[in-house]
């Protein structure tokens, strides 16, 4: 139950904005970030594979990721995604507007 | 542009994107495996956690699908290759759905393409909308319509502020010739350069009148019709400036008007420019004046009529002599040329759109009967996570395959049909021969192939996706399932059976009328007899000479060996052209009516045999005689009608009447005739007046001759008389009297005709209907009715069972049809001729054709059903 209301935190659009936040890096594949944002986010998010392959794919569909093949360890062949230039791009912007957001709502909790 | 392009890419190439996802999704569970083996668990329990984890996988996977915009495209890929692999394991069932409704659909095509170019086709000039005919007509009335005369004509185009501009033209013929060319008589009119101008239309070679050529006494020039460049002066290009002689005087050809150029139903080849010289201008008596005019930008019709009604009210009381009584209105110009032809045409493509509607139902019945057997496929599809929704667009979307395959086929049995459907049709429907497939017309056929895909698909596709999924998947279950296939498929029989008796009432009520109409006596005997006109030139300019021309003809032709008798007349019967006038009886005062107190009726100037050539009977008095020349006492014959309408318990012999039209004496009536149908056979007779030709003979006449024999066989030798008295006179327009009576019932017998091929399609495709629905019925209760005779049922009461069952419907359809039928034929009413639109022995005797044709339909699978065989029907299964 609990679970399930943390994931329910993660919007679509935030979730893509975490993906391209860790596509910055590197590329990655979809397990590598499905196990990344668990890791990093101290177990407090945890997304399912039903929601982020989508996802993948409709940044995908939209320019700003950019899929390949390539194997990866144990030489298995596996889907990488990078982020492309528009996507770099629409990181900034969208990082820039999360944390404007965030900031907005932080400093109302803290004061009122 | 990308986005178009990879999505483009992704359908194309779609089962490789298709198969880099389950490569990606597989290495995802496995990687997840491998993280839960490494933790501990084993490799079976591994893979559950991670397939449970990862949740729906197939879901999953649309959602990617979905999240690259394929999925509509998709979903109607599988369908359509779904929907085709269904048809072609059908192969019967599609071939008799898509022959269907490809004579469905290509009829209504055909007819529509007719229509299209007649009557829903936008007149060939610019802003064709602003276009009106002005008439004058009753003050009372304003459906009693008549032409114009030119001083009326000339103070609307003054006063009336509704129109930019306005003109005018009358209807004449002329004999057309030029240096070493054989003369013709050709149909023309003389119009005013306003007219053109009223148009817009531009000439396709040389130029329009201007306005000082309607000037009297300017050099005379002549503008051609497109046709009659083509056809006589094979398109030369220097035709301009060409001298042509019309009845003798030169004229100077400056023009030719576009091929598309029409301002009436007839097809005129010359004109000449209209002018009024001051008798003319004060002319307010002599209506001969068709007007056309323009209106302003942005004027509506209603406010040029309301302008003209007070205009014309106006016009009555300043000229009440004139114009009493009368008013004027006008008209929408493509309307006063498409005149009857409309009418006509709506009403079939009504019939039509029947006989589509009853093959949509066929086909649904089709479709019914298949979906009971395709239950199972449904319920599986339901079980395999299909929505509804799902379903229902499938099943849409094969009745759409099938539908656009009998749309394309009908589009090539419509192309064909068109050309039939001109054949067919009488001269009088214009612009006919421009039909064709246009974009227009193919349009239409996409739209009514569509709605006939979505009309015939839907119910089927609804009752086929409401599975019960436990009771179809049941292994035992046959298609047998509840009330409501039986219930549609029923109700569909109905209104099949229901329009069909609507058509088949039209087509006994045209038919009847039709029948009717042949029989009509029409007063004068025209077997035997051919008729041709003749126009003489401009130097027989006396009336003397001209009655010595038609009297030495008469008696060469009268001398032929085969010839019984001939005669000349200013027109003859049903040929369109007739001469109306107005008479005044000597010593009578005005009537009460104020109007001019005259008589109106049709003049005939003919020669004395036209009675005997024609088979008029003298009742009373005596015929006319070579002595009743111009300068003898002037006589006058007059028809039994007009002696009934004028003079009522008076001896009408004696009496003196006046003609309104020159020249102006008294004549005495001397003779009484029968009444002729002149104007046509649906026309009761009018009042006629006859007068010599010698008396006052004309430049047009027509010769009539009365064979022995076969007419046709004289009229060599007539062309040799007529060429040794002048060569310069033609023999025009040689037609045997009989075909101009057959083209007198011409657009009768097109709808006639027309009708009740759609009636025998409708009667054909219901009771196929019937027969469908009863024999898949018969198939489904062979169990049943095994049952039946095993416990003792005979062949009858089987029998009885079956056809009883069948016939429910149809009656139901029967009283319903009866019901529409009585609504419905009032549309017909300006079509029949001498048969109510209730007629009820048509009623009555269609109710049974159908009855017993839906009989017969029931009855050949009922006798089947008899022959079951218990044993077997019980084994079945």
């Amino acid at each position: 139950m609990g679970l399930d209301k943390r994931t329910d935190l993660l919007q679509q659009g935030t979730l893509e904005l975490l993906v391209l936040r860790l596509l910055r890096t590197g590329r990655l594949n979809g397990w590598d970030i499905m196990q990344r944002i668990r890791v990093v986010s101290g177990d407090v998010l945890s997304i399912t594979p039903g929601a982020l392959y989508p996802a993948l794919h409709r940044l995908e569909e939209r320019g700003l990721v950019k899929a390949e093949w390539a194997s990866s360890e144990n030489n298995r062949q596996a889907k990488f995604y990078r982020l492309t230039p528009v996507g770099r791009r629409q990181l900034e912007a969208e990082r820039e507007t999360w944390e404007r957001f965030a900031g907005a709502i932080e400093a109302i909790l803290r004061d009122a | 542009m990308g986005r178009l392009w990879r999505r483009l890419r992704a359908l194309l190439n779609r089962g490789g994107l298709d198969s880099q996802l389950d490569e990606e999704l597989r290495y995802h569970l496995e990687r997840q495996t491998a993280a839960h083996v490494a933790a501990g668990m084993s490799h079976e329990e591994a893979r559950r956690a991670a397939l449970r984890e990862f949740g729906g996988v197939t879901q999953s996977k649309e959602q990617c699908r979905e999240a690259r915009g394929v999925r509509p495209f998709e979903d109607l890929r599988q369908d359509l290759v779904y929907g085709l692999r269904v048809l072609r394991r059908n192969p019967g069932f599609s071939l008799v759905a898509v022959f269907t409704l490809a004579l469905g659909i290509g009829a209504n095509t055909a007819l529509f393409s007719i229509t299209n170019a007649v009557v829903f086709r936008p007149l060939p000039y610019p802003e064709p909308e602003r276009l009106v005919t002005v008439w004058e007509c009753s003050a009372k009335s304003e459906e009693a319509r008549v032409i114009v005369s030119p001083a009326n004509y000339l103070d609307w185009r003054e006063q009336a502020r509704s129109f930019e501009e306005m003109g005018a033209y009358t209807e004449d013929f002329y004999n057309l010739s030029e240096e070493a060319a054989r003369p013709e008589r050709v149909a023309g009119a003389n119009v005013t350069p306003s007219l053109f101008r009223a148009l817009g239309v531009r000439a396709v070679a040389g130029r329009v009148f201007t306005p000082e050529e309607a000037v009297p006494g300017t050099p005379t020039v002549v503008m051609l019709s497109y046709g009659l460049w083509q056809r006589r002066f094979g398109g030369d290009p220097n035709v301009v400036g060409k001298t042509v002689k019309l009845n003798g005087p030169e004229y100077i050809v400056v023009g030719v008007l576009p091929p598309d150029f029409i301002i009436s139903p007839r097809h005129y080849e010359v004109f000449r420019a209209l002018s009024f010289d001051e008798t003319e201008k004060a002319n307010r008596r002599g209506r001969y004046l068709t007007v056309i005019a323009r209106m302003r930008p942005g004027v509506t019709a209603e406010q040029a009529r309301a302008e003209m009604n007070a205009l014309g009210l106006a016009l009555a009381r300043q000229y009440p002599d004139e114009n009493a009584g009368r008013s004027a209105t006008t008209d929408p110009l493509n309307r006063t040329i498409t005149w009857n032809t409309r009418n006509t045409l709506l009403t079939l493509l009504g019939a039509v759109g029947f006989v589509l509607l009853i093959a949509c139902a066929n086909v649904a019945n089709l479709l019914l009967g298949q979906a009971a057997g395709r239950r199972r496929e449904m319920a599986v599809r339901a079980a395999l996570g299909a929505s509804r929704l799902r379903l229902v667009r499938q099943m849409l979307t094969e009745s759409l395959t099938l539908s656009l395959a009998g749309g394309l086929a009908g589009l090539l049995l419509a192309k064909w049909g068109v050309r039939l459907l001109v054949a067919l049709s009488p001269a009088s429907l214009p612009r006919a021969e421009e039909a064709g497939l246009d974009a227009r017309v193919l349009a239409f056929t996409l739209l009514v192939s569509l709605l006939t895909g979505v009309a015939f698909g839907l119910v089927p596709a609804i009752q086929a996706s409401r599975v019960e999924l436990t009771e179809a998947l049941k292994s035992g279950a046959r298609g047998a399932g509840g009330g409501r296939p039986g219930f549609a498929r029923g109700t569909l029989v109905a209104a099949e059976v229901a329009l069909s008796l609507v058509l088949l009432v039209g087509a006994g009520l045209l038919v009847k009328s039709f029948v009717r109409l042949t029989e009509v006596n029409l007063g004068f005997d025209p077997t035997h007899v051919v008729a041709a006109d003749i126009s003489l030139p401009y130097r027989y300019n006396t009336p003397e000479k001209r009655a010595g021309f038609y009297h030495e003809l008469l008696t060469r032709v009268s001398a032929l060996p085969g010839v019984s008798s001939a005669a000349v007349a200013q027109s003859v019967p049903l040929s369109g052209e007739e001469h109306g006038g107005r008479f005044k009886v000597v010593g009578r005062e005005p009537g009460p009516d104020g109007g001019d107190g005259g008589y109106g009726s049709i003049y005939h100037r003919v020669s004395a045999d036209y009675f005997k050539t024609f088979g008029v009977r003298l009742l009373k008095g005596r015929g006319l005689t070579e002595r009743d020349t111009a300068t003898a006492p002037a006589v006058a014959l007059v028809s039994e009608t007009l002696a009934r309408k004028v003079f009522p318990g008076e001896d009408p012999l004696g009496k003196q009447i006046v003609l309104t039209n020159a020249p102006e004496r008294p004549r005495e009536i001397v003779g009484v005739v029968s009444d002729t149908r002149y104007v046509g056979p649906q026309r009761e007779p009018f009042s006629e007046i006859y007068v010599s030709y010698l008396d006052d003979s004309w430049h047009h006449m027509s010769l009539a001759v009365r064979a022995g024999g076969d007419p046709a066989a004289l009229v060599n030798a007539v062309r040799e008389q007529l060429a040794a008295l002048d060569a310069d006179v033609p023999l025009a327009n040689v037609k045997e009297m009989n075909e101009y009576v057959k083209d007198s019932f011409g657009p009768q017998r097109f709808s006639a005709l027309l009708f009740t091929l759609f009636a025998a399609a409708a009667l054909l495709l219901a009771a196929l209907g019937v027969y469908g629905v009863i024999s898949n019925t018969v198939a489904r209760r062979t169990h049943e009715i095994g049952i039946r005779v095993a416990l003792g049922a005979r062949g009858r009461d089987v029998l009885r069972l079956v056809v009883g069952q069948g016939m429910r419907p149809v009656l139901l359809g029967l009283l319903a049809g009866l019901a529409g039928a009585f609504a419905l034929t009032r549309l017909l009413e300006s079509l029949l001729y001498g048969v109510s639109a209730l007629d009820p022995s048509v009623f009555a005797g269609v109710s049974l054709l159908l009855a017993a044709a839906a009989l017969c339909a029931c009855y050949l699978p009922a006798r089947r059903a008899t022959r079951v065989d218990p044993s077997a029907a019980l084994r079945h299964e």
